[in-house]
């Protein structure tokens, strides 16, 4: 089992991995298919709080307990118009990530000056952000200088337990084998698209705190656990 | 040194994963289809370790063959050896049974046999987020690793 942990002004906190890998699992299966409503938006809002100081955990809370937005319910508005497949199944487990994002944004670029531009932002995304949360760098970064960002991580480390297979003895469509597609309604089976809801959120969260607005999707290109997340900025503001 | 085959099972005696090597005496002239196999090799493993546990010598324990034993009490056998091939058992604490089938001359293999379970089926079956525990699986992951691990095995 490894340990990741993390110094921050002399205070150690350290979570086993293997906790945390069985808990996203779960996490993915609980809200995987489960579309955010406006009654259900509390019950979203109070595990959101959990998932936080689970996620808060493995990264050493330095000072004592973050606080949460005050406008969360906002934010989800608009960011819920953008993302992924308007308001399908999945968009519980998306918004979650946007508000980790968001969290994590501020906690991980508050020792930094101020950003030169875009470009900038989305290099710390992939150096600073990316380290701090996958503990390595995004392995390539590619851009079309109009607002499209397609960042590639050849060893996703949430999908390296991951493999695609067929069942024995039952027919290939019932098996886990999806790339990126959203999701199925009434489908029992975890796809690679329901794993990477969750760090699309994060991406766009990160993104939010620090003043772009986005739209992020997932792709799983090749083998598994390579996967490229494409972003598409749509206005900014400072 | 050879590896013929090695299956896993659950519990509840669902075959989980086959994996086949090399096996010269095909499974029509034996047990008649796979699933056939799987199952007669499921009924011997049980069978067997109900019998061992009723001719132990050394624990003073009456239980009627059949009945359920708790953990702690009944004994599991390692391995046995016929004159063509050796089996290989492991029985782990949540009732994964893993039996490897090699040729005759290989020794004690109960540290790879942990080795299968923790390193490979703990590692990328149990924490594969698209595997639903329970069922029969074919991971990449875990098949190209347990070849690795064979390879150097023999």
């Amino acid at each position: 089992m490894e340990k990741q942990g993390q110094g921050q002004e002399g205070r150690r906190g350290e979570c086993a991995e293997t906790c945390f890998d069985l808990l996203l699992i779960e996490m993915i299966h609980l809200y995987g298919g489960r579309p955010t409503q406006g009654t259900t938006t509390t019950t979203t809002t109070t595990t959101t709080t959990t998932t936080n100081a689970t996620e808060a955990t493995p990264k050493a809370n330095g000072g004592g307990v973050q606080e949460r937005r005050p406008s969360g319910a906002q934010e989800r508005g608009p960011g819920e118009a953008g993302a992924g497949p308007g308001g399908g199944p999945g968009d519980g487990l998306e918004s979650m990530g946007f508000q980790v994002g968001c969290q994590l944004g501020e906690r991980y670029s508050k020792s930094r000056a101020s950003f030169d531009d875009t470009l900038d932002i989305v290099k710390f995304l992939c150096k600073d952000f990316w380290t701090e949360v996958f503990r390595k760098q995004v392995d390539n970064l590619k851009t079309n200088h109009r607002g499209v960002f397609v960042l590639y991580d050849s060893k996703f480390r949430w999908l390296r337990s991951a493999s695609a297979g067929k069942m024995m003895g039952d027919n290939a469509s019932a098996a886990a084998v999806g790339a990126g597609s959203g999701g199925q309604p009434g489908q029992g089976k975890t796809t690679v698209g329901d794993l990477l809801r969750f760090p699309c959120g994060l991406i766009r969260g990160v993104l939010f705190t620090l003043g772009i607005k986005a739209v992020v999707s997932a792709d799983v290109a090749s083998s598994l656990p390579a996967c490229s997340f494409t972003v598409k900025i749509q206005q900014q503001a400072k | 040194m050879v590896c013929y085959n090695m299956y896993i099972f659950n519990r509840d005696g669902v075959c989980l994963h086959y994996q086949e090597w090399s096996r010269p005496k095909h499974v029509k002239d034996g047990a008649g289809t796979l699933v056939d196999d799987a199952k007669m090799m499921f009924g011997l493993l049980f069978s067997l370790k109900n019998v061992c546990t009723a001719i132990d010598p050394t624990r003073e324990v009456k239980r009627p063959l059949g009945a359920p034993t708790p953990h702690g009490e009944g004994c599991s056998f390692r391995s046995f050896t016929t004159d063509c091939y050796k089996l290989h058992y492991l029985d782990s604490p949540s009732g994964i049974k893993i039996v490897l089938n090699t040729s005759t001359d290989l020794g004690n293999l109960e540290k790879h046999m942990w080795q299968i379970y923790s390193n490979l089926y703990c590692e990328y079956v149990v924490k594969n987020p698209l595997y639903t525990v329970g069922e029969p699986f074919e991971c990449e992951q875990f098949v190209q690793n347990l070849n690795k691990l064979i390879k150097s095995l023999g």
